[in-house]
Order: C-alpha cells, then sequence, then structure tokens
C-alpha cells in the first residue's frame, strides 16, 4: 500500500436496521468516503445521524447492508468472525465512551490482554510494553491498579494505551470525552494529537466541539448521509 | 404511563423473566411435592396400618378355645381379640419354585377381627375351598383369580386350591422384598391343605398401647391371669406397633423435605440474583427517571408490578406441577410399603404454608435488590458505567489470583472469583448436590458389597427347614444321597429366650439357638472378636452383633441365662460372629443338647454343592426329602436369600434415588439459572473481548474455563465430603440396622452421573455464549 493509497476505503456503503413495527431504518445511506493514512477526522452529527454506525462497519464490529468497505488495505466484506477478530486486533484499536476496560483486570493487564489475544508482540516484551504504554498516557503509577480504583479521565487514558497495545495504525474513538470532564477532555485530546503527530489515522466520533476543532478534517453527518466534509483550513475559514 | 414501562420492561427482559419463572416454578414444585408427599404419606402409612387393626400381643397356646378367647376379650384394657393359626408351608412359584407360604387359618378371612385384610381383587366374602393371597404376591405366582394353586401339605403332597382372590394386608412388608407369599384360608379350607383349622394363637389389641415394656406387662398379666386359670400360654410376644418400613421412610421422607426446602431458597436466592442482575441494567434508567422527578417507591412499584405477577403464576404452576409430583411419589411409595391411601387430600394449613412460601421467599428475595437500585441517587445513577465492577471480597481475590504468564486465564480464573456470593452459592448447590449424590449411591454400592460379602461368609448354598425335626443322620444320608452335593451337615435350631430382659426394653426377647454339628465344614461366619466354641465344651456360644445390640450386657466373657420351654441352662459368651440383622446365638452340637435337650433330632440341612446349578440340587434335594417322607417346610438356595436382601436394600435404594434426585434438582437450579444468567450479564465483556481480537472460540474457551474451574471445585468438595458422610452413614447403618461391616465402595457410577451433569454445564454455558457470539459485536457492546 503506497502513501496516496487511503487507508479507510468506504464505497456506497449503506446500513440498514430493521425496528420493530417493521419499518426499515436507514443509518447509513451509500456513503463514500476516504481516508488517507495519518490523517485526524472527527466525525460530527446529532444523535441518530449514522456516526457511530460508521464508525462500527470501520471497525468490523458490524457489517455492512450494502457497499464495500476496505481497512489498512484489507476488505472486511467475506471475513469470518475468526477472521475479522484477528484482522481487527492487529489493525484497528478502539476507544470507547465508556472505557469498557475489563474489571477484574488491572489496568497494565488489560493491555497485556489485548497484546495475548492477537499476539503480535512477544510473550516476554509485552509487559515492558504495557509500562511504555501507561508512561505515554502519564499512567505509570496506576499499573497495578483495577480500573475500579481509578478516575473516569485515567481509566480513559488506559483504554486509550490499550487501544496502542499493538501499535494499529488506525484509532477509532467513540465519543472519548463524552464522559469526561473539560479538563480531563483537553488532556485526552492532547493525548490524540500526539498519536496523529505519531503517524496514527485517528477517527474520532464526537459532539466535542473543542475535539473536533484540533482534527485535521471534518465530516458530518446527517441522516445517515455525509452533508460536510471540510479540512480543518476550511473550516477555520 | 408506568403501565406501558411495565410492559416495555417485560417485552425487553423476557428471557430473564422466563427463567425467573422457570426457576421458581421448578423450586415450587420441588418443595410442594416433597412437603405434600411427606404429610399424605406420614398420615396414610399409620392410619393404613391402623385400618389392619395389627394386634399389640399375640399369646401362643396348643389351643385357643372360645370360652379362653371370650376371658381375654372381658378383660380390662383389651379393645379385641382374635384366634388364628399360622403355620409355614410352601407354594409354587410363576418360576416352578417352591416360595414359602405364610398360612394364617382363621374361620372366616371375610371376618376378622384383628390383622384385617380386604379384598383388592375376586369375590367377597371368601369362599370355603379357595385361597386368597395377598396381593403384593400376585406377581410372583402364576396363578389369577380363580386360576389354581399348587400348595404342599403337611405331609409332603400338593394340593392344588384355586385362588379364590387377591387381598390387601397393610400390616405386613410387601411379599416381593420378603421372598414370602401370605395367604389365608378358612378353616374349612385348611382341611383341605391338609392342615389343622384349629387356633393356636390368642390376638389382643389393648385399648391403650403404651411402650414395649408396658405392652409385654400387660401381656404377662393377662397370661398370669390364665394361668390362674389352668390354662397358661407357652408364650407372649409383643408385635409391632408400626409398618415394617415406618421408621425408614419418616427419616427419609425428612431428608426430602429438607433438601426441598432448600431447593426453594436457591431458586429465590437465584431469583432475586437475577433482578439484581437486572436492576444493574436499569440504573442509568432509574438516574433518569428520578432526575424526572420520580420517588424510590414509584420506581420500586414499577418493577414489583413486573416480579409481582411472575412471582404468582410461578406460585400457582408450581404449587399444581408440585401437587402432581407428590400424587405420583405416593403412588410409588403406596406399593413399595404395601399400603393404601385413603385419602389424597393435603391439609389445609399445610398447603397455606406452601402458599406463604411459595409467594413470599421469592418476592422478598427480588424485592431487595429492587429496593436497594430504587434507592439509589440520581447522580450516582447516571453516572454509572455499565460494566460492574467486582464487589470488596472479588476485589482483593482479583489481586490476588493469577495465572503467571497469561493474561486470558488469569481473567477467567478471577471472573470465577468476580462475584464471591454467588460462586460460594452455586458451589454450595452443586456441592450439595454432588454430595447427596455421590453418597447416596455409594451408601448403595456398599450395602450391595456388604450382601455380596455376607452371602460369601455363608460356607453353604442351599439350607432345606424341615417341616418336623428328625435325626441327623438320616437327613445327612438324604441329602448326601443327591448328585453334586459336596458337603450335608444337619443343624439345629430352637427358640430360646434370655431370662433377662434386653436392656433396650424394645427388642424381642424371643431369638434363635443355632448349632452346627461339631467338626462343621459349613460354619464359616467371620469370628469378630474372640473366638469359636470348642467341640467339646458343653457351655460356649457364640452371638451376632444384631443379639449383641439387643442384649449389650452379651459380652464376650460374660455368661447368659438360657430359657428353653421349662429347661434353664446358663451359657458363656466366648466371641461374637456378623451376620446381616440377624439376632442369633450359634454353639457346636454339645452346647445345644445341653440347653434343649432335644436330643439327635435337627430342624434344617445345610448343604455345599459342587455345581454351580445351584436351583437344580435344590429341586433335587426337595424331591429326595419328601421321597423319603420327610417334608421340608423350605429349600432356600443362595439366590433367594440374595433376592430377599436385594429387595430390602431396593426400598433404601428407591428413596436414595430420590433423595438424590432432589440433590439433583437444586443442582439443576442453580446450574441452569447461573450459567445463563452468568453469560447474559457479560455480554459487553464479550463485545471488549471481540473488539480487541479475540475470536468467538477463544471467548468460549475462555467461559468455558470458567465452568470448569466451579463445576471441578465443586466435583472435588463432592468426592471428598461424600467419602467422610458415605463412612458416616455406613457406620449408622453397622451400628443400627445391619449389624455387620459394611464394606466402604466409591461409586463410580454415582461419579459418572456427576460427570455427566458437569458435562452438561458446559453444554449449557456453551449454548449460552453460543447465543450470545450470534449478536454482532455491535450488538453484544451495545447490549444493557
Amino acid at each position: 500500500m503506497n502513501s496516496t493509497t487511503p487507508v479507510i476505503a468506504l464505497t456506497a456503503a449503506t446500513k440498514v436496521f430493521a425496528v420493530r413495527n417493521g419499518q426499515p431504518c436507514h443509518a447509513l445511506r451509500g456513503i463514500s468516503l476516504n481516508i488517507a493514512r495519518g490523517e485526524y477526522v472527527a466525525v460530527l452529527g446529532k444523535s441518530g445521524s449514522g456516526k457511530s454506525t460508521l464508525l462500527n462497519l470501520i471497525a468490523g464490529l458490524d457489517r455492512p447492508s450494502a457497499g464495500t468497505i476496505q481497512v489498512a488495505g484489507t476488505a472486511l466484506a467475506g471475513m469470518n468472525e475468526n477472521a475479522l477478530a484477528r484482522w481487527r486486533g492487529a489493525n484497528v484499536g478502539v476507544v470507547f465512551q465508556f472505557f469498557q476496560l475489563l474489571p477484574t483486570l488491572t489496568v497494565a493487564e488489560n493491555i497485556m490482554l489485548a497484546m495475548e489475544l492477537v499476539g503480535t508482540v512477544e510473550p516476554a516484551s509485552r509487559r515492558t510494553r504495557a509500562l511504555e504504554l501507561l508512561a505515554r498516557v502519564g499512567l505509570s503509577d496506576q499499573a497495578h491498579k483495577l480500573p475500579s480504583m481509578l478516575s473516569g479521565g485515567q481509566q480513559q487514558r488506559a483504554a486509550i494505551a490499550r487501544a496502542l497495545a499493538n501499535d494499529p495504525p488506525i484509532v477509532l474513538a467513540d465519543e472519548p470525552t463524552g464522559n469526561l470532564d473539560s479538563e480531563t477532555a483537553a488532556d485526552i485530546n492532547a493525548l490524540f494529537t500526539q498519536l496523529v503527530e505519531q503517524g496514527k489515522t485517528l477517527l474520532i466520533v464526537t459532539h466535542d466541539a473543542n475535539l473536533a476543532q484540533v482534527a485535521a478534517r471534518v465530516i458530518e453527518l446527517k441522516d445517515g448521509a455525509v452533508i460536510a466534509d471540510r479540512t480543518h483550513m476550511q473550516v477555520v475559514a | 404511563m408506568w403501565w406501558r414501562k411495565v410492559k416495555g420492561d417485560a417485552r425487553q427482559h423476557w428471557l430473564q423473566i422466563s427463567l425467573i419463572t422457570l426457576v421458581l416454578i421448578t423450586g415450587t414444585a420441588g418443595v410442594v411435592a416433597a412437603l405434600n408427599a411427606q404429610a399424605i404419606l406420614k398420615r396414610e402409612i399409620a392410619s393404613s396400618f391402623a385400618a389392619a387393626q395389627s394386634p399389640d400381643i399375640a399369646l401362643l397356646f396348643d389351643q385357643v378355645t372360645p370360652q379362653l378367647l371370650a376371658y381375654a376379650a372381658a378383660q380390662p384394657g383389651v379393645k379385641a381379640v382374635d384366634a388364628r393359626r399360622m403355620v409355614t408351608t410352601r407354594v409354587e412359584a410363576k418360576d416352578g419354585t417352591w416360595l414359602p407360604m405364610r398360612l394364617t387359618i382363621v374361620p372366616d378371612v371375610s371376618e376378622l377381627q384383628l390383622g384385617v385384610i380386604h379384598v383388592h381383587d375376586g369375590a367377597w366374602p371368601a369362599q370355603d375351598g379357595a385361597v386368597w393371597i395377598e396381593q403384593s404376591g400376585e406377581t410372583l405366582l402364576s396363578a389369577g383369580v380363580g386360576g389354581s394353586l399348587k400348595v404342599r401339605t403337611p405331609n409332603g403332597d400338593i394340593a392344588t386350591l384355586p385362588v379364590g382372590g387377591f387381598a390387601h394386608d397393610t400390616g405386613v412388608a410387601p411379599s416381593f422384598q420378603e421372598r414370602t407369599i401370605y395367604a389365608y384360608v378358612n378353616s374349612k379350607t385348611a382341611a383341605l391343605l391338609g392342615q389343622s383349622p384349629v387356633p393356636d394363637q390368642l390376638l389382643v389389641k389393648l385399648e391403650q398401647r403404651g411402650s414395649y415394656p408396658e405392652t409385654l406387662a400387660f401381656g404377662n398379666a393377662l397370661n398370669a391371669s390364665l394361668k390362674d386359670k389352668g390354662q397358661a400360654a407357652q408364650r407372649v410376644e409383643v408385635l409391632p406397633a408400626t409398618h415394617p418400613h415406618d421408621m425408614l421412610m419418616n427419616a427419609m421422607l425428612r431428608v426430602l423435605g429438607v433438601l426441598s426446602v432448600l431447593a426453594l431458597l436457591c431458586s429465590a436466592a437465584l431469583a432475586g440474583y437475577m433482578v439484581a442482575a437486572w436492576m444493574r441494567r436499569e440504573i442509568r434508567q432509574v438516574g433518569i427517571m428520578k432526575t424526572l422527578g420520580a420517588q424510590s417507591m414509584q420506581i420500586a412499584r414499577q418493577s414489583l408490578w413486573l416480579v409481582t405477577p411472575v412471582t404468582l403464576l410461578s406460585a400457582g404452576v408450581g404449587l399444581m406441577v408440585g401437587a402432581a409430583l407428590a400424587r405420583a411419589m405416593v403412588r410409588q411409595y403406596s406399593v413399595t410399603l404395601n399400603i393404601d391411601i385413603a385419602l389424597w387430600a393435603v391439609p389445609h394449613d399445610l398447603l397455606w404454608k406452601e402458599l406463604v412460601l411459595a409467594i413470599g421467599v421469592p418476592l422478598l428475595a427480588m424485592a431487595l435488590p429492587i429496593a436497594r437500585a430504587a434507592r439509589m441517587t440520581a447522580l450516582s445513577a447516571i453516572q454509572d458505567a455499565g460494566i460492574t465492577p467486582p464487589p470488596s471480597v472479588g476485589r482483593w481475590a482479583s489481586l490476588l489470583l493469577k495465572v503467571p504468564g497469561n493474561v486470558a486465564w488469569t481473567l477467567a480464573l478471577r471472573n470465577t472469583w468476580r462475584r464471591p456470593w454467588r460462586l460460594a452459592l452455586i458451589v454450595l448447590a452443586l456441592t450439595c448436590g454432588g454430595t447427596l449424590l455421590l453418597t447416596t449411591h455409594s451408601n448403595y454400592e456398599s450395602l450391595i458389597a456388604m450382601i455380596d460379602t455376607s452371602l460369601a461368609q455363608q460356607g453353604h448354598d442351599i439350607e432345606v427347614l424341615m417341616q418336623r425335626p428328625a435325626p441327623a443322620a438320616q437327613l445327612e444320608a438324604i441329602a448326601r444321597s443327591v448328585p453334586e452335593v459336596d458337603i450335608a451337615e444337619a443343624w439345629r435350631r430352637a427358640g430360646v429366650s434370655l431370662t433377662q430382659t434386653g436392656a433396650s426394653g424394645t427388642e424381642p426377647t424371643r431369638f434363635a439357638l443355632t448349632a452346627y454339628p461339631n467338626g462343621s465344614q459349613l460354619f464359616k461366619l467371620p469370628i469378630v472378636q474372640g473366638r469359636a466354641p470348642q467341640d467339646a465344651a458343653s457351655d460356649e456360644v457364640l452371638v451376632t452383633r444384631k443379639l449383641q445390640s439387643s442384649y449389650p450386657a452379651l459380652q464376650v466373657g460374660s455368661s447368659a441365662s438360657l430359657q428353653f420351654r421349662d429347661r434353664k441352662a446358663t451359657v458363656k459368651v466366648v466371641g461374637v460372629v456378623e451376620e446381616i440383622a440377624m439376632p442369633l446365638m450359634y454353639t457346636n452340637a454339645t452346647t445345644f443338647e445341653a440347653v434343649t435337650a432335644l436330643g439327635d433330632s435337627a430342624s434344617a440341612v445345610r448343604i455345599k454343592t459342587r455345581s454351580p446349578q445351584i436351583e437344580l440340587v435344590a429341586g433335587a434335594l426337595d424331591q429326595a426329602f419328601l421321597k423319603a417322607l420327610l417334608v421340608p417346610s423350605q429349600v432356600i438356595p443362595r439366590s433367594m436369600v440374595r433376592e430377599a436382601l436385594d429387595e430390602h436394600v431396593k426400598v433404601v435404594g428407591d428413596v436414595i434415588r430420590m433423595v438424590a434426585l432432589a440433590a439433583a434438582l437444586v443442582g439443576a437450579i442453580v446450574l441452569a439459572a447461573t450459567t445463563v444468567l452468568n453469560v447474559i450479564e457479560r455480554t459487553r465483556e464479550v463485545g471488549i473481548l471481540r473488539t480487541l481480537g479475540a475470536p468467538p472460540a477463544r471467548i468460549a474457551a475462555l467461559f468455558l474455563a470458567e465452568g470448569g474451574t466451579i463445576t471441578l471445585l465443586s466435583a472435588a468438595l463432592s468426592i471428598a465430603l461424600s467419602l467422610g458422610l458415605t463412612r458416616l452413614l455406613l457406620n449408622a447403618a453397622e451400628r443400627g440396622l445391619v449389624n455387620v461391616t459394611v464394606p466402604m465402595q466409591f461409586s463410580w457410577t454415582g461419579l459418572g452421573i456427576l460427570g455427566s451433569g458437569a458435562l452438561v454445564v458446559l453444554l449449557m454455558v456453551a449454548l449460552s455464549l453460543a447465543f450470545a457470539l450470534r449478536k454482532s459485536v455491535r450488538e453484544t457492546l451495545a447490549y444493557e
């Protein structure tokens, strides 16, 4: 994959959910989208606009009803659940609004588990790498604690460290600051900026205007369709 | 509006609601079945036995005259009297062998005053010339009502008489257990069988029966007054006051009751847990509603509106299913116990108690988590993160438990300990179930092994009991003339009594003194204490453990005063032998003669054969003795003893199976609910693992490892506890029931069933997980 090839490419991606009264709900309506390597993209939109659905399709957490999705050089269609899980663990780091750390594992173990499941990092190096990642997010002294012993901001930073466990080229975050106060959100924001500077492709679904402001590209969705796709320069202008 | 919320919740939580309903129905049905069965059987065993008007005392004479009967009936404290003759003969069984038959001869079978029987099948009242058979023996015989029955007469001939009908005698244990046919004939029919119609037993029923010593004292006083009139009885016997299996059944039914209550408590606790898990997922909604102004009581009321109909429905269905199960159980036991069920109704107060239990206990268990959730502050409810952190105990367990070098297995191990109270409940329930299952099976197999050992310790293969004593040498010579007979020994037997009363005051004072010939090759019972009597000794005896348990004074080295008819002799106890539940005294021929002065006559021949076809040799022996005009009253091959012992153990085995079933019920309820609940409430965790790159097979392995850890832990505890409990119960059986050493067997069958149960657990985990893994990762992550 050369540098001009998009790391995320959606072609006419559509997602339709069956709803209870029999009426289909069109979460995404034929979206086509290319995201280049190292891009920092924020996806904005009102609730129900299809933001999270878009992220889920890119992460391989859900399958499109129609259209194709190619991420990190891999076409996701046709991959079975096992292959999809292995691919996801190696290529995509996902950060959730509610952190989703496993409560019975310490912070370091949460990160090591991600490495163990994928197997890209040698067993002997896993602890060292977990501690390095925690140092990068400022949690060196919290490595041995259970998630419930950490504050919300600390948990989110731990979740980001876990997302980077296998050094994936892509990081996807769903409302990562939605559950945090503004000061903590700013810290998380800075962490994301660092990730982009280190060459990661970052796609964030957010309501947070501050977070979107830092993004190089802002995609706006409404009723499952892209209504705006602007670079930072355009947004500023 | 709130009603819509209730409807919506019902739709959203249909799986949990269905599980709660199922669990509660199972628990309620279990407890109702056990309590109803216990109530019906306890009442009916007693009333059925009472309906038989079983006599309290039997006085044995040469002849009971009408004057004697009238005199006894007129005594104060006497409620009723009756007279009968009871003899033992033989009847041809379905398979052509000859079974022992206890023949009760009365003037009119239809007019019994005591030991009453009633018609089961056939034309009543009983006609002369026909034999009435106790209905539990029907399966052992080839003849139905009107069919022909071949019965041995005292001189060895065969009398063929029609079966008048089948009667029900609720005072006796079933024929199929005792391997004895109970028959009833009128005096005129007795003559056709060559039997004397003259009654020799005077039966007395007291107005108010007291304890054993009191009843015995009454009998002795009555006999003393008869002696004054010159009509003293040869013997006074106190008869049992309860059904033969009454004590065992009541004990077992109590165990069933306790287990069933445990099952209900487990099911209620699980319903509570399920509601707790459900409320955790509702917490954010609670926060929203509180923010909108809802009060704790309003929120609690909504959930209670949902669980109350579930509880009422479960109680209703559970009560009906339980009542049906109870009827099935009682029907089964009425056959095993040979009793009549006159009334199937359950006492009203018990029904009310069951209703309160079935509604109150689960409702209370489910109301607690609802109240806890409803009382949360709006802020803490709204800020709830969704994935439950481990409670404090689980938190420490999380930090301490670790599988070195493997985080995934560490996760599985810690998740096992994540909810310590739930884990404790599961392990406790599974261990209880497993322990009872293994213990009951091990006990049953140990008792069977005991029978094997006991039979192996008998030196003979066949015992021929004679109707009348005959010269020992003649009996042995006849037996040895039969082909394949290896050893034949004439044994002697006489009913003796100790002149002192048994220490327990509840045991019969009469027992058999059995003598083997000097130099016997067939007396092989293990002497567990002391030594065998010396051949030349004339005052040495051995006692069985059973006799020793009735008379604790009969220790090795002690002396005992024996009475045979008018003779008294003092003997010395030189050793103790073991024989299943037999209160016997063994001795040599010299001592026997010193006690009884019966001379050379013997009443039994014990035979060892060279042939493996013991029954054929038994048949040949029967013919040989009949040909010599010496009539056997019973020919008992080893297989007949085996069948009788097996049938008795089977009664215990049936109850054991019921107990094991109840234990399995407790385990099944816990398993079914917790495994499914565990997977459901951790659906989002499955989503996280899949997001992190764990393939479904890996996730399944983790959950199966958790289930496997719990199952193995419970199995290990069950095995350890069952070994101790089995030994404990066998010790109790050794002391109070069989009075022989019971070799402890560990039941591999039980372990196999336990292993199958473990596989079912893992299968349920796998199925629940397959259900969760069918969802897309997005759905599992969004699962609330």
